[in-house]
């Protein structure tokens, strides 16, 4: 607790100094990290970072400054930076703190044993992964790290509120190509994390990345064509989440940016889809029982069957658009923003292998590489990895296609939603059909 | 700083390297008016390396006592022994470079306005914005300035000290007309004083720029999608440059099998074509006197007229092609180890004309200004946004043209150019290069005539 009592000490500090109201973010972590490159260990890593993120409000007048400087001189100076640029700042009637509110606590977040990762330990896990890799010869892997963070987080205000918690995160990523003589396909990625490290189980996904490697091999160009394509969660998350992620957030609904805006209870989608936002997942990546401003975490339906179900707010932007805060603040003690916890979609009822029987042509986009422009939501870009479908056969892996199109034209053109779901860092996304997508060749 | 750790050095045994940093981040972002944020960030501390049985550990910590820093070099120790058990390939040695001794400052003089003088400016801009047209509904405008101090020092005998200045301004504007909207961006930065980040693009031109784009984009009408004859513009040279010859060009991504493996001294590009990476460009985003393992910068003359001459290392990647690393090791705050990057990459000028490389083109397009996301493989392959586009029809400019990206793969790009302009420009763009940390980096070059695939939704 003595990082709270930090907190709440510095909150009586900046009291004295002037601020009207004040805010003291602590944040500490112990991370243990290995890094293999080219098949190979690199680098065994440690890191220990501790620091404070101060916030201050004087005459309706806001400024933030962070330190990782912990002495009592360097306390005060980063206060007292943080009251000079508020001075500097405009008032306005949205510069307030959130008042407390009862939190309840997330479980799952923490190992129940403790943080248990050491150096000796991710060393030898990342030999696993070299050895799994291994297995297949065509395959490099580029880079891998085995990760283990655990975190204590702290909060005090002006207010009264008064928090704090632990977490523990385990992940492994490796990202990989494969090679045969002169060709090379182009890289591809797998992740698995969890609070629990002996919960941690890569092992299946890295074999299907270093097969699907393998299988992208010889891979050419198709015909242009105007119909069916297959997203996988990778490919979804950059062509029709971020975007609509983006657009779903309190400050480009404020500001007027937000096509979706006045849309709150419409349809915006195929009465397939429904999306989630979920802070409280167990083990979730960006589970936590209090946001960053100290907001209680809750479940939140963003789409559901295709109506436009809520924005995600913060504090401030809640005020600027006369509701409540969704507790969608996010960051360390060094910054702060408004942004998304753990997103699910939920799966449909068609298994993935039926979902491609059914195409009679179409594309499996893998990965996508290009832009999804969020206002506008137009997209456009190249298929990384992806695969050439006709008959409902898997027919070939192809490259040197381009797609195109608009991200809530095509909400409406999503035709099937696999029932197989994975976790992609803060996602967990189904695979999904759409139709009338513009597919460029040759 | 410097004294204690060369005296941390001489206690250890086994080959250290400590780099001190000392980063004061502010920030400022308006948006419609609205001081949004209002940052600054301290971050300080020591990174500390160590080579023992053919491994490296790396231990960060921000305890910068004698006690604090003999802790992490025994912890770092012994993370180098654990991992030797395991590293299959040793690493037999590290090249040396030129090992740099001194104190360099990359800015010499710091003039520099009040922050609240710096933020009213900020202010007059979002006004500019909001002010004009009325089709603008959101402006908005972000600053940052990086103040950096370093020491570092290795068994090898560097000994030095480094201060950088690095700063660096974006405006955006959104547009709406008829129920449309659309996005125009401009932004500057510069290794130098909040002037010298103007000398490049002043606070009204950068105004001007991202509202003239985003209203301009409202009356374009999309770009048909297909293979073409283009004219890339230096911002999209420099990205090219960059993004998808560059990082294939790094010692790591070669030693992990990228596509120029093993191409030394054969031809990857059209004999027009000359690449380089320099981190002595005075004012560059990405200049680095003195890299992050204490090599002093040297132009790195990758592509010489289109043959590929040589990789970007670090010492450990240059020890084993047998040459010599030219400061692009590079960690961007104490808590990072060094890796292999770019600094300034540049394709240098040629000798046509703009206009002529215009007129030679009978159906093709201009394309100007990166926008949205930029991304390239290993492979070479890339995808850039682009920001707009003029059609050229019969060797004359025509009509704007906005949704745009092209692709392709880059070393087939650079065999197909066969104009490149005497005019070049250096970017000095807003923004890091993502490689598992940011580095801030600059890039440019002339117009370049050359084939890619541009997709769109026509």
């Amino acid at each position: 607790m003595k990082d709270l009592q930090l907190c709440q000490d510095i909150v009586q500090l900046g009291k004295s100094m002037g601020a009207d109201e004040i805010e003291v973010y602590y944040h500490k972590e112990h991370n243990v990290e290995v890094i293999v490159e080219k098949n190979d260990l690199q680098i065994p890593k440690g890191d220990r970072y501790e620091g404070i993120g101060v916030r201050v409000i004087k005459d309706k007048k806001m400024g933030f400054a962070t330190t990782n400087l912990l002495a009592d001189e360097s306390l005060k100076a980063t206060v007292q930076g943080a009251l000079d640029l508020a001075e500097m700042n405009k008032s306005s009637e949205y510069n307030q703190l959130p008042d407390p509110q009862s939190v309840s606590l997330v479980e799952g977040i923490l190992d129940p044993k403790g943080f248990q990762l050491n150096i000796e330990g991710a060393v030898e896990h990342a030999g696993k992964i070299i050895s799994t890799f291994k297995e297949y010869p065509k395959v490099t892997i580029d880079s891998a790290s085995v990760k283990g963070t655990i975190v204590a987080r702290a909060i005090a205000n002006s207010r009264n509120i008064a928090l704090r918690e632990d977490k523990t995160l385990y992940e492994d990523v490796v990202m990989c190509f494969a090679r045969d003589g002169e060709e090379l396909t182009s890289f591809d990625m797998e992740f698995d994390a969890n609070a629990d490290l002996c919960k941690l189980n890569p092992w299946k996904r890295f074999r299907d990345l270093a097969q699907r490697q393998t299988d992208s091999l010889g891979a050419s160009s198709i015909l242009s064509y105007k119909g069916q394509v297959i997203l996988t969660p990778s490919a979804l998350t950059n062509i029709i989440l971020h975007p609509l992620l983006a657009m779903i957030k309190g400050d480009a609904v404020v500001n007027g940016m937000s096509p979706l805006k006045d849309k709150l209870g419409e349809m915006i989608a195929s009465s397939l889809l429904t999306i989630v936002d979920d802070p409280t997942l167990s083990s979730g990546y960006s589970s936590q029982s209090f946001d960053r401003e100290g907001v209680p975490s809750a479940r939140l339906p963003l789409i559901s069957e295709g109506k436009l179900k809520s924005f995600i707010y913060d504090h401030k932007t809640a005020l600027k658009a006369n509701t409540t805060s969704t507790g969608h603040s996010v960051g360390d003690n060094q910054n702060m923003r408004l942004n998304n916890t753990n997103v699910v979609i939920n799966p449909g009822d068609t298994p993935l292998v039926e979902m491609i029987k059914r195409m009679d042509k179409g594309i499996i986009i893998n990965r996508f590489s290009g832009n999804a422009e969020p206002i506008s939501g137009d997209f456009s870009g190249v298929v990384k990895g992806g695969f050439y479908v006709e008959n409902g056969q898997i027919v070939k892996p192809i490259k040197e296609v381009m797609v195109a199109g608009n991200v809530y034209g095509m909400l409406n053109n999503l035709v099937q939603i696999s029932k197989e779901s994975v976790s992609l860092f803060n996602l967990h996304l189904p695979h999904m059909l759409f139709d009338n997508v513009s597919v460029t060749g040759k | 700083m410097l004294n204690l750790l060369k005296e941390m050095i001489n206690r250890s045994a086994e080959w250290v390297e400590i780099r001190y940093h000392k980063r004061i981040h502010t920030t400022i972002s308006i948006k419609n008016g609205d001081l949004e944020k209002s940052n600054i960030n301290t971050l300080a501390g020591a990174g500390v390396r160590v080579l023992a049985d053919g491994s490296w550990g790396f231990v960060s910590t921000s305890d910068l006592s004698k006690e604090g820093l003999s802790s992490a070099i025994a912890e770092a120790t012994a993370a180098a022994k654990i991992g030797a058990k395991f590293r299959k390939n040793k690493i037999a040695g590290i090249a040396s470079g030129k090992i740099a001794q001194g104190r360099f400052d990359y800015v010499s003089e710091r003039r520099e306005p009040e922050l609240k003088e710096k933020i009213n400016t900020l202010f007059e801009m979002d006004q500019k914005v909001k002010g004009y047209s009325d089709l603008v509904i959101t402006s908005s405008i972000m600053y940052d300035h990086f103040d950096n101090t370093k020491v570092i020092v290795n068994s090898d005998g560097c000994e030095v000290e480094i201060l950088d200045l690095k700063q660096d301004i974006g405006v955006n504007c959104v547009v709406k007309k008829d129920g449309k909207m659309e996005v125009g961006g401009a932004s500057t930065a510069a290794t130098g004083t909040w002037d010298d980040m103007f000398k490049k693009c002043s606070p009204d031109e950068l105004v001007n720029k991202a509202c003239q784009t985003a209203e301009e984009k409202l009356a374009a009408d999309y770009v048909k999608g297909g293979q073409y004859t283009v004219i890339l513009d230096p911002e999209l040279v420099g990205l090219l440059a960059h993004e998808a010859i560059g990082h294939t060009v790094e010692a790591d991504f070669v030693l992990s099998g990228s596509v120029v493996k093993d191409k030394i001294g054969e031809r990857i590009g059209s004999e027009l074509v000359t690449l380089i990476d320099d981190g002595n460009i005075t004012g560059a985003t990405g200049m680095v006197l003195v890299d992050d393992e204490g090599t002093l910068a040297e132009p790195s003359i990758v592509i010489d007229k289109g043959i590929l001459t040589e990789y970007l290392h670090n010492r450990e990647s240059a020890h084993l092609f047998n040459t010599q690393p030219k400061g692009n090791a590079r960690a961007y705050n104490y808590r990072d180890e060094p890796i292999i990057r770019m600094t300034n990459t540049c394709i240098m000028a040629g000798s046509d004309d703009l206009d002529e490389m215009i007129a030679g083109i009978d159906d093709g397009y201009l394309l100007e200004g990166f926008f949205g996301m930029g991304q390239a493989d290993s492979t070479g392959e890339f995808m850039f946004g682009v920001s707009k586009g003029y059609q050229i029809k019969d060797g004359k400019l025509g009509q704007m043209v906005k949704g745009i990206t092209i692709s392709g793969q880059a070393f087939d790009v650079l065999k197909s150019v066969d104009a490149v302009s005497k005019d070049y420009r250096l970017n000095s763009t807003r923004g890091f290069c993502g490689k598992g940390q940011p580095a801030k980096t600059d890039d440019g070059g002339p117009y370049i005539r050359c084939q890619v695939t541009i997709g769109g939704q026509q």
